[in-house]
């Protein structure tokens, strides 16, 4: 199993987003040479592309991934982003990152930066063409995407791979349960901050919060305002490939097999209601106008978690590793 | 008989021995705690902490002096080792170590409560009176022999200790099951050489009819004289065992430790000492500890599922269990049918831990709720409603609701009635 998710999931997957990350940087480079709105739609493109990658490879973030700075899936996959706060480096000329404002740079970043708050290519070309500093800030954000990538990439690619096979069983520290834990935390950060929060989910919130969801900038463009719900869809398809290669195991255990098919009949309850989820108008614009299919996913979702999060690991004995492993 | 049993004498050593080693205990687990950062991740982070039936006066202080409090703990605890100051030490460690355990029954563990007991008997004691510092600041201290009694006391509290755990095991899915060890032992099946035998049903039958023979039994072949050194070598091998296959902490190599006292030779002799008067109060003491133990039996149905009493029994390695709890929130004033009901992100106000041990146990869900009420409540909500759809599962059967999903545990009171609001 563990070679298996290594080298068909894992490993592809931060190959293919470091790739993205480059021909995005590119692409943000021609941009930022000549700030025309072709330009700006090219360089949306390829961001999409990117988003995409790391929609599939975000559920890993363990080992490599972790980082005493923060995991890499705080470092760059923060949002919501603070706008003004962005905005405020930028006209400072501050592109430093070596600091803890993660919701000013990331992945999202870019998108903020790419797809502006009116979604319009024009207004965002002639941002950088008036503000050198605007250009500085997006070059300064995605070198320290494609840095951080980098590392985890060339850790995965070289000595981690072999570490990660070797470190067998379901015991606390092992590569089981770490991918495990990480996917759980994982799930539970889709359900909750994709789709929950947005939803106005929350007993603290009085209704639908649509600047939370994710991709909100890319889904106020009218080229990609599908973006957001297509980018959703294929998160749960990352959820669905990890536990492929979770389910096996569960063939031996004493109550697996039952659990497996009780999972796996939620599973197409999630999957019927995201295709019941229309592809527009944007998720921002949904959950305020018709929430009901957003919501209706939601709650399958929020139906899928027990599955995951107590019934699959006390079955499998997989020591959930908290800090205070002291035991009983 | 009972007169001339309480005035005869032993030597002091076993409680020398014994007062090292806890005092050793003490402080790698307050060293331990400081270097992995658990100070912060146990008690400043989170936002809600759960307190003890009755202690919820206990207050957390916050940094620097908890930091301070960890320190002051440690040096005690060295205190203890060297018998340095032995009353004063031994008696700030006991009172040091329980507030810190009172913070939060989130990190309850039979291992520090076990620390806690029996650091209090050795505070009654004269266990310092031999091979210390105090003895070197002043030598009139120094006795060797001790009434029986006190060293007897120990032995009796490991007695208590192993029973009840034995006792604990004899239910039908521990004996007839062989579960949790069915779940456990597999988990483990790629060591070495045993690896492929742990995996085998058989092998967890085997396991749990030892274990609940060895609990039930070892302290008598300890108290033998000619069993004492086989039934130490049974007591190494079962505890390195466990520590191998379990996740249980020092709490294998503490009761390797404890065993020790059987060894140590005391020598016992008819004497005359006088009969102090702290022999009362370690009286009561000890018959609490056989009586605490037995709360669960006097609620009905599967202690394992409503866990009413459970804590401070020595109930260790049970069960496998394991929930989601979702918390439902709204506000039900003036009966507003049409009231969106939020759901809780859980993560927002509890650590991982402190989320995992809460949805399996109903006393903490109960308290929970009554947090998430008053939190809503401070945030403007006239009159919050929380009720919570937990799952749990119990030794691998489905997962299935643990509590009354109706329920509004926002005005339910908690007790020592047995919980109705709790699935049968």
């Amino acid at each position: 199993m563990l070679t298996r998710l290594a080298d068909n999931l894992i490993i592809p997957g931060y190959t293919t987003l470091m790739a993205r990350i480059e021909v995005c940087s590119t692409e943000c480079e021609e941009l930022l040479a000549d700030p025309t709105p072709t330009a700006v739609l090219a360089a949306r493109y390829q961001w999409v592309q990117l988003h995409y990658a790391w929609s599939l490879v975000q559920m890993y973030d363990f080992g490599p991934a972790e980082s005493a700075t923060g995991n890499l899936g705080v470092s760059i996959g923060t949002f919501p982003v603070n706008a003004s706060k962005m905005e405020s480096k930028i006209s400072s000329a501050d592109t430093s990152t070596a600091n803890y404002d993660r919701d000013s740079r990331g992945i999202y970043g870019v998108e903020y930066l790419l797809f502006g708050t009116t979604g319009d290519s024009t207004d965002v070309a002639t941002g950088f063409r008036q503000q050198p500093n605007r250009g500085a800030y997006l070059r300064a954000i995605i070198r320290d995407i494609k840095q951080r990538v980098g590392q985890v990439h060339a850790a995965w690619t070289g000595p981690y791979r072999g570490s990660f096979i070797a470190n067998n069983g379901t015991a606390i520290g092992s590569s089981t349960s770490l991918v495990f834990n990480e996917f759980n935390k994982s799930y539970e950060n889709i359900k909750n901050f994709k789709w929950g929060i947005p939803l106005g989910m929350s007993p603290g919130q009085s209704g639908p919060e649509p600047t939370k969801v994710e991709c909100y900038y890319a889904s106020l463009s009218t080229e990609y305002e599908n973006q957001s719900i297509a980018a959703t869809k294929i998160h749960f398809g990352g959820v669905v490939r990890t536990w492929e290669c979770f389910r096996t195991y569960l063939d031996a255990v004493p109550g697996g097999a039952d659990l497996k098919t009780r999972t796996e009949d939620q599973i197409d309850s999630v999957k019927r209601a995201l295709d019941a989820f229309p592809m527009q108008p944007s998720l921002a614009t949904q959950i305020v106008s018709a929430p009901t299919p957003a919501s209706k996913v939601y709650t399958e979702l929020q139906k899928l978690t027990r599955f995951f999060k107590s019934e699959m690991s006390s079955r499998l004995g997989i020591a959930i590793t908290y800090s205070s492993g002291d035991g009983d | 008989m009972l007169r001339r049993y309480i005035t005869s004498t032993a030597s002091i050593l076993p409680l020398v021995v014994l007062r090292i080693l806890v005092g050793l205990v003490g402080l790698l687990s307050t060293i331990r705690f400081m270097v992995l950062g658990w100070v912060d991740d146990h008690y400043v982070r989170p936002v809600m902490h759960f307190s003890y039936d009755g202690f919820d006066w206990v207050p957390i202080p916050p940094q620097p002096w908890l930091d301070a409090l960890f320190v002051v703990m440690a040096l005690a605890a060295l205190g203890i080792v060297l018998g340095a100051w032995f009353r004063i030490t031994s008696i700030l460690f006991v009172v040091l170590f329980t507030w810190v355990f009172l913070f939060d029954k989130a990190y309850y563990l039979n291992h520090y409560y076990f620390i806690i007991v029996v650091a209090t008997l050795l505070a009654m004691m004269p266990a310092h009176r031999a091979f210390s510092v105090d003895v070197l600041r002043k030598p009139s201290l120094r006795v060797d022999r001790v009434p029986r009694w006190m060293v007897d006391v120990f032995k009796l509290q490991v007695a208590i200790v192993y029973i009840y755990a034995g006792i604990a095991k004899i239910n039908a899915p521990w004996l007839l099951d062989a579960m949790p060890l069915r779940i456990w032992l597999p988990a483990h099946d790629t060591m070495p050489v045993i690896g492929p035998l742990l995996a085998k049903p058989l092998t967890a039958y085997v396991f749990a009819w030892f274990g609940m023979v060895y609990d039930c039994t070892i302290v008598f072949f300890l108290m033998h004289r000619r069993t004492k050194w086989y039934a130490f070598g049974a007591v190494v091998v079962f505890h390195l065992c466990t520590a191998t296959l379990f996740q249980i902490g020092v709490f294998p190599y503490v009761m390797i430790g404890m065993s020790t006292i059987f060894l140590v030779d005391a020598h016992y002799a008819h004497d005359t000492v006088p009969v102090p008067r702290t022999i009362g109060v370690l009286a009561a003491f000890i018959l609490v500890q056989v009586l605490l133990p037995l709360r669960p039996y006097f609620y009905p149905g599967n202690m394992f599922w409503h866990e009413q009493g459970f804590r401070f029994g020595w109930r260790v390695m049970l069960m496998e269990k394991a929930a989601t709890a979702t918390f439902y929130v709204m506000d039900g004033e003036g009966g507003r049918a049409n009231e969106r009901e939020g759901v809780v992100v859980n993560s927002e106000f509890l650590n991982d831990m402190q989320e995992r041990q809460m949805s399996t146990q109903p006393d903490m869900i109960l308290q929970y709720a009554h947090k998430l009420a008053a939190h809503y409540r401070a945030r403007g909500m006239r009159d919050p409603h929380v009720r919570a759809e937990v799952y749990a599962t119990l030794n691998a059967a489905p997962g299935r609701l643990l509590v009354d999903p109706t329920q509004n545990l926002a005005v339910t009171d908690d007790g020592c009635a047995p919980y109705a609001w709790v699935t049968p």
